[in-house]
């Protein structure tokens, strides 16, 4: 299970280390023999998710501080990935970044749902958002929460309308 | 962008050679002797065999102020120990250990109490002194004279393979430790608990174990440092190192590390500590009184982290 804080500056990333260090930090084991972190596999796993995501930096030694927001957030995303997680959960995974990141973030969920890869059981996403049509663009299942109603009720839930907004 | 990298690198080590080629010129070409060399080592093994652990102390974003006292207990310790016949090696250790011990209940504190680590090491610099002057009863510990007594004697006096043994000691540790912080799942998680805690932990650093590891490993490394002083000193002195903290880290911040954390290397720290008895030495040497010699290393303090204030301002840019 992998989450995708909303607060990508407080919790999300560590913004002073480089973008390698922020992609692996969950799982750095694999990276070298025992206890080990080898550069080489690092940079490795991290060039492919840079490449994957199109991440924009200048390389995998880079400081995350250095990027604009919406590469800093595929940067975040980019670990969820590396974790290998089964089911993600994205809080607002969309917010303060530019159009174009967005849509590759969407791209890249609809595909990671879409095709979870060779031999590996299917994901599952659960996309947090306040902004209302890219749920309607992405989701195969709605569920609205809110406070104002009885206590965080389950107000609507659309299933199986998963369709362009 | 290679020159502001080279710059970021090297930056420290710059600065060492200016000031050395600085007081080369006062002092005349005597200062850059083999033999002076080796001084210069030997000077800087206390501070820098202390400062390879408060480097991960600090890139964890913790301190720690309690740096001197763990040096007076462990020359006393060693001191008591060889007075009861130990051995050496037995006394080493046994000193070692007490100051890893040191380490282990900051570590705990700072964990259990989530008190920050300013205001426990605070409390064990006045703890531990205290320990200390109790242990030796208020008095220097005469010790019989052993083969630790040898460890920054200089090597003109026929001891040691090229360089006294303690620097060797000094040396091998720097790798060892250069190599945790880079090359290991241990070093890269004190980086990231030193840059963002909440993420850190968030990413599955168990990050109350790291702390207490941490300081148990810096102590140890202090008690190492304590040894030395010991070897230089050839007693065990209740009151010795006060406020070497300081020096320490001092070294520590000239060399890149950050008080805030997730930075620092090893080879940073060695360079900052050499280049502060650079300082010492060449104002000395050149017939400075220590007034001088104290303003300057402040000012070189200053200069240092200011220029990298500075220089990662126009990064970020």
């Amino acid at each position: 299970m992998g989450f995708l804080s909303e607060d990508r500056k407080d919790e999300g990333l560590a913004l002073g280390l480089s973008v390698a260090d922020n992609m692996t930090l969950s799982r750095l084991a694999g990276l070298g023999p025992g206890p080990l972190v080898l550069p080489r596999p690092q940079a490795r796993a991290a060039a492919g998710l840079i490449q994957r995501l199109g991440i924009r930096c200048r390389g995998a030694a880079q400081a995350v501080r250095e990027l604009s927001g919406g590469n800093q957030q595929k940067v975040a995303l980019a670990r969820l990935l590396h974790h290998d997680a089964d089911l993600l959960l994205l809080d607002e995974p969309t917010r303060g970044i530019d159009v174009a990141s967005k849509t590759q973030i969407y791209a890249l969920v609809d595909a990671l749902v879409a095709d979870p890869g060779e031999g590996r059981p299917a994901r599952a996403v659960l996309f947090v958002s306040s902004y209302f049509p890219e749920l309607l663009g992405l989701s195969d299942r709605i569920a609205v929460m809110s406070s104002e109603l009885d206590e965080h009720r389950l107000i609507l839930e659309a299933a199986g309308t998963k369709g362009a907004a | 962008m290679k020159a502001r990298e080279l710059l970021s690198r090297g930056g420290p080590f710059l600065g060492l050679v200016l000031v050395s080629a600085l007081f080369g010129g006062l002092v005349g070409p005597q200062f850059f002797t083999p033999g002076n060399l080796e001084l210069i080592a030997r000077q800087t093994a206390i501070v820098g065999m202390a400062a390879l652990g408060m480097t991960l102390v600090i890139a964890s974003a913790g301190i720690d102020l309690s740096v001197g006292s763990v040096i007076s207990l462990s020359t006393v310790v060693v001191a008591l120990l060889l007075r009861h016949a130990a051995s050496p090696a037995l006394a080493a250790l046994a000193a070692v250990a007490a100051a890893a011990v040191c380490g282990l209940v900051t570590g705990l504190l700072v964990t259990g109490l989530r008190v920050v680590p300013f205001i426990v090491t605070l409390g064990m610099m006045l703890l531990v002194r205290g320990a200390a002057k109790g242990l030796a009863e208020e008095r220097r510990i005469e010790a019989p004279v052993t083969w630790l007594n040898d460890l920054l004697r200089t090597h003109a006096a026929g001891v040691g393979v090229l360089l006294p043994t303690g620097i060797w000691v000094l040396l091998a540790m720097a790798l060892l430790v250069a190599g945790v912080l880079r090359y290991t799942r241990f070093g890269r998680h004190l980086l990231a608990i030193g840059s963002n805690e909440r993420t850190a932990r968030l990413c599955g650093v168990r990050v109350g174990r790291c702390t207490v590891a941490v300081y148990a490993i810096e102590a140890a490394l202090t008690g190492l440092a304590g040894v030395m002083q010991f070897a230089k000193l050839s007693v065990g002195d209740p009151t010795v190192a006060v406020g070497l903290e300081l020096d320490v880290i001092a070294a520590v911040i000239i060399g890149g590390g950050s008080l805030t954390g997730g930075r620092g290397t090893v080879f940073g720290t060695l360079v900052g500590a050499v280049l502060m008895t650079v300082i010492q030495i060449g104002c000395s040497q050149r017939g400075l009184p220590n007034w001088v010699q104290q303003i300057v290393t402040g000012g070189v303090i200053v200069a240092a982290v200011a220029i990298d204030h500075w220089r990662q301002r126009a990064q970020a840019a």
